[in-house]
């Protein structure tokens, strides 16, 4: 399902305008870049959990060429999917 | 900072940015968390702008051991939802660290470059903690980060030994290093310069203090000598100087509204910061000591004088005798602190004017000394005069007998630069550097963590 689609399908289900649903849509995205972005989590519950994460620097080496690179330190984001979620899939 | 964010923020968050109910944004987002999971139990992977792409993966069967009876079981396939963010998301969040970039490393790097490089990198808090050792054993300022406490205490008691040089203190927080660290977006660096900033403007202060207590009794010494100009601009230049230290304080300050928010500030402005006011206070200290140099001679030649013409009166003769005695006393200790003074601040712009010319011939036959500080190692010397920061190892050798530990020399100790022929130093000749790295594992065993 694509971001079209999805927005068509709400907007239907809560009889609001598609520039409606896409206005709160995107005030939960930049929500959860703002808290994300503090290093805090965002949980939803029955869907799972946004995660900002660190990841320590480390050195890969490019097989091919056999060159070795150090790569920086960053910040991620992950989401650990609940377990109703999970269930769900199986 | 790692806060979790319920549900009921979560919607008062989306609610007061879209200026709807907060029943509107819940029953939202409970219909879009409800389409997605839908979709995703139907097969359908989901992709939303601006967040990113949840996607089904098929998970295939694989054993597995229960950790409480170990007992072998089977973990049926079955399939997982995975996110990926969208790219604009990443960056957002990445933000903080979007200054590093890869490097390569070259191939026959030894563990000390590995750990130079990842120290100028300078990771944060625990990251670093790994390095710490290394960091501590070259490049002690960095090493001052807010994960390493121990490190820190060290650091400062090291500042406040060498408070009995003060030109020494001064001279440390050398623009040169704050420009350096600068290039790096880390907040300990901030907070490491905010303590050195912090030591030298008290270090500042101080002077101002007791050059003010010296030129009172310069004062009292022209007794006769009605010099109230002179005495003002005293007064004025003290106030200087303090005006100096109120404006570190004022940088301070607004250092730590920075450091509220240090991943979002500008890493050039920072460095560039540090600079400016290592500089004010460089500046300041030296044209002081040397303003009081002179101002000492004259109240010493003004006595002099008042002592010859006064002749035949016997008060004005016991006064001027007083007079006289009084100026030498307080022109010598005067004289001394300048001396030193001056001669940190000509040493440093020797070290700057011959930066260009390292590694130039006609220079490295002559032997020179050079002070260890607390910014300024064997490496840095090395790199200086050699053109190779690997060559510290020989001026350690010439200097084995004022050193004991490579890794800890007390700052202000001088040592002897060699000649860079005495040990066929060439920054250019990887067999040079090869037997001095071989030299640098015989005085600093590799240890084995």
């Amino acid at each position: 399902m694509d971001n079209k689609s999805l927005v068509e399908t709400l907007a239907k289900r809560l009889n609001r305008s598609q520039s409606d649903v896409e206005k709160l849509l995107e005030a939960f995205i930049s929500a959860v870049k703002e808290r994300c972005g503090d290093l805090d989590s965002v949980a939803i519950p029955g869907f799972g959990t946004f995660e900002a994460k660190k990841r320590l620097e480390r050195i890969s080496v490019n097989p091919a060429t056999g060159k070795r690179m150090l790569i920086p330190p960053k910040i991620t984001l992950s989401f650990k999917p609940s377990a109703l979620l999970k269930n769900k899939l199986r | 900072m790692n806060k979790k964010i319920t549900f009921p923020e979560l919607i008062e968050a989306v609610a007061t940015a879209t200026e709807t109910s907060k029943r509107t944004s819940e029953v939202f987002l409970k219909e879009l968390f409800a389409v997605v999971t839908n979709s995703l139990v139907n097969g359908e992977n989901v992709r939303i702008k601006n967040l990113g792409q949840f996607k089904l993966t098929e998970v295939g069967e694989r054993k597995s051991v229960n950790v409480n009876t170990g007992e072998e079981m089977q973990i049926p396939s079955h399939t997982k939802v995975t996110f990926t963010p969208d790219k604009s998301l990443a960056d957002a969040i990445n933000m903080p660290f979007a200054s590093f970039e890869t490097v390569e490393i070259s191939n026959n790097a030894t563990e000390e470059e590995l750990k130079l490089m990842s120290s100028t990198q300078q990771l944060p808090e625990k990251e670093s903690q790994g390095i710490l050792r290394e960091a501590a054993r070259e490049v002690p300022q960095v090493a001052a980060d807010s994960g390493g406490g121990v490190a820190e205490g060290d650091m400062s008691e090291e500042s406040y030994r060498g408070d009995g040089n003060v030109a020494e203190v001064v001279q440390e927080p050398q623009p040169s290093d704050a420009r350096e660290d600068g290039g790096s977006t880390e907040e300990n660096a901030v907070e490491e310069k905010y303590d050195t900033g912090k030591d030298d403007a008290e270090v500042v202060e101080e002077e101002a203090k007791t050059h003010e207590v010296e030129s009172d009794a310069g004062n009292a010494a022209q007794n006769g000598g009605d010099d109230e100009s002179e005495d003002d601009a005293v007064v004025q230049d003290g106030e200087t100087v303090e005006e100096n230290s109120g404006r570190l304080d004022d940088l301070r300050r607004r250092l730590e509204e920075r450091y509220a928010v240090p991943y979002r500030s500008s890493l050039f402005m920072r460095g560039f910061f540090w600079g400016i006011v290592t500089m004010l206070a460089i500046a300041a200290v030296a044209f002081y000591s040397y303003y009081l140099y002179n101002e000492e001679n004259k109240a010493y030649n003004q006595a002099v004088a008042f002592a010859n013409s006064g002749r035949g009166d016997e008060v004005a003769r016991q006064d001027s005798i007083e007079a006289v005695v009084a100026a030498i006393d307080s022109s010598a200790v005067v004289a001394i602190s300048s001396a030193d003074t001056a001669a940190v601040s000509q040493q440093e712009v020797g070290a700057i004017a011959e930066e260009p010319h390292e590694g130039g011939s006609d220079e490295a036959a002559a032997v020179r000394y050079d002070t260890v500080t607390r910014s300024r190692y064997l490496t840095t010397m090395s790199r200086e005069y050699y053109g190779d920061f690997r060559f510290w190892v020989y001026i350690y050798e010439e200097n084995k007998g004022k050193i004991k530990d490579p890794n800890a020399i007390a700052p202000g100790t001088q040592v002897v630069i060699p000649p860079a022929a005495k040990y066929g130093i060439d920054k250019d000749d990887q067999a040079s550097i090869n037997r001095a790295r071989a030299l640098a594992v015989e005085i600093l065993p590799p240890s084995d963590n």
